[in-house]
């Protein structure tokens, strides 16, 4: 029967449900299908069958998803939202890590609980990367306009690099602004003095 | 300042909430509330149940359906304050409201006529084995699934045999009639005046025309709640009290939509309509007018009564959610308790 178990993602993001997939297929489901958009989300639902679905908390279709495994013809079989009731603290944590999981009756408990532990983990990793990202992406942003103004200083003062940097960092500090707010303010001004 | 969190969903009803916190009712009590907008109902019951949050702007037959375990979620609630009465609307695609015109000229003139348009849409469609309608709910537990049911009975329709009736979170209703997946819908305020104001819908029934006093958000907590027994949520109802009272004031409309946009990212004159109770019905400029379109105070209404709860559990019953269980009952009596109200605003608990 393990075979044929199949699994449904519900999750915008495309590279967060590729990761869940991943784990599912580890954990045994030869069948994942991935659903980005929801537009058809009942009718999908009904064509596949699955026996577990994850879906991210940032959707708002998972009332959709209630109503129907409350009453949709389209399923075949009673599916709940997976709450282990021995231990309340792994559905605090799936919902602090924005996802939940629907299973179909009769798929084991301690199954369960390993695939939602799983989804847990990699939502949190998947949010770790996300922050570490734009993190980066703010460095390299900032990196790049300094670059601008201390070029622009370098020119319209005939300043070494090193004293453009010097006469950026204190103004910075005079003015009680991050070095690259400043910096941004030297860009635009130039831009608009042509 | 004592902090609460407290999660809602972007809908004119939440007003009460908002206005308690961005108009000093909360800080006059001595707390801080800490509004956190959300996206399904079933997340802001999942975080209410586990803690997350101290309470929920809440659908009221949810909370009766997660005190009795109905859903997907079985914990006990309390609804300690009604938020308000009525709101929502029932609207139709212009494909559909073309169909019905012309079976029954009348069919957009009025609540009744309207129903019986549909049921005459509905009765040529099964003679001629043409695809049946489907409306959209915003969830099962919901005074808009009842009030949808209630409407196409009128005009002789089974709502379990003759249509199909989904679930669409209400930002996506617009769009889902747009496309043609649903034909009609039934969502509150202002989803059905930004359907009417982009062409896409016809507002076709009004709630207040199909049940003129039906209760519809209250704020929810977990039964063991600290704030039930530490003196908090006395402070927490009185908040709301003032909170409703200035949102009912005609004089504040103004200043409420301005506050409610700013939180939802919407066009204030939307809902400043939804607030007046004067709504447009089409892209023509209809208008129909309802004092009691929406209501958030006044005659005893944000108490909650264990009556209410129990018409509650009847429609729930009625429409097939439940089996009507005498303890049941009780139970769902039991959630919309008044003895905080009462004890918040000195009245003497009857």
């Amino acid at each position: 029967m393990d075979s044929k178990l199949k699994a449904l993602i519900v999750d915008e993001s495309s590279i967060r449900a590729a990761i869940i997939e991943d784990g599912l297929r580890e954990a045994g489901f030869t069948h994942v299908v991935r659903l980005e958009t929801t537009d058809r989300l009942i009718a999908r639902i009904g064509e596949i069958d699955p026996d577990i679905v994850v879906i991210d908390l940032a959707n708002p279709q998972r009332d959709t998803l209630e109503q129907m495994f409350l009453v949709s013809r389209l399923v075949k079989r009673p599916i709940t939202m997976f709450v282990d009731q021995s231990d309340s603290e792994q559905t605090r944590a799936a919902i602090e890590a924005g996802v939940s999981a629907y299973v179909v009756d009769g798929l084991r408990g301690d199954r369960v609980k390993t695939i939602v532990e799983m989804c847990v983990t990699r939502f949190r990793a998947y949010e770790r990367l996300e922050t570490e990202l734009s993190e980066a992406r703010n460095a390299l942003e900032d990196r790049k306009i300094l670059d601008r103004a201390k070029a622009i200083l370098m020119k319209a003062r005939g300043m070494s690099e090193e004293e453009a940097y010097g006469l950026l960092r204190s103004t910075a500090m005079n003015q009680k602004k991050r070095i690259a707010d400043l910096a941004r303010s030297v860009v635009t001004a130039s831009e608009l003095l042509g | 300042m004592i902090e609460l969190s407290i999660g809602y969903l972007p809908l004119t009803d939440a007003a009460s909430l908002i206005a308690a916190a961005d108009f000093g009712f909360a800080e006059g009590q001595g707390l801080r509330l800490n509004l956190h907008r959300d996206v399904s109902w079933a997340n802001l019951r999942d975080k209410l149940v586990v803690g997350h949050i101290d309470a929920a702007h809440m659908l009221a037959p949810l909370a009766i359906a997660t005190t009795l375990g109905v859903g997907q979620v079985r914990r006990d609630l309390k609804a300690v304050f009604v938020l308000n009465e009525n709101g929502n609307a029932i609207t139709i695609s212009p494909a559909l409201a073309a169909e019905a015109t012309a079976l029954h000229p009348g069919a957009l003139e009025s609540c009744a006529q309207a129903a019986l348009a549909l049921g005459a849409v509905v009765a040529q469609r099964k003679a001629q084995g043409a695809r049946a309608l489907t409306f959209a709910s915003v969830y099962p537990f919901s005074a808009h699934t009842y009030l949808l049911r209630r409407f196409l009975a009128l005009g002789g329709v089974d709502p379990d045999v003759d249509v199909e009736i989904v679930v669409v979170p209400p930002p996506y209703m617009v769009d889902c009639i747009d496309k043609g997946l649903i034909d009609g819908f039934c969502v509150g305020s202002p989803w059905n005046s930004l359907a009417v104001d982009q062409g896409k819908g016809i507002i076709v029934a009004l709630g207040c025309e199909i049940v003129p006093e039906m209760v519809e958000k209250v704020l929810a907590l977990p039964a063991d709640s600290p704030l039930l027994g530490n003196g908090v949520g006395e402070k927490l109802v009185r908040a709301l009290d003032g909170a409703a009272r200035f949102v009912a004031d005609p004089a504040q409309r103004t200043l409420v939509s301005q506050a409610l946009a700013q939180r939802f990212d919407l066009p204030a004159g939307v809902i400043a309509r939804s607030l007046s109770g004067a709504l447009l019905l089409d892209a023509a400029g209809r208008q129909r007018v309802a004092s009691g379109f929406i209501r958030f105070a006044g005659e005893g209404l944000n108490r909650p009564e264990p009556d209410t709860a129990r018409r509650i559990h009847a429609d729930m019953v009625a429409a097939g959610q439940l089996a009507g269980a005498e303890a049941d009952v009780q139970r769902a009596a039991d959630v919309f308790d008044p003895a905080l109200y009462d004890r918040s605003l000195g009245v003497a608990s009857a």
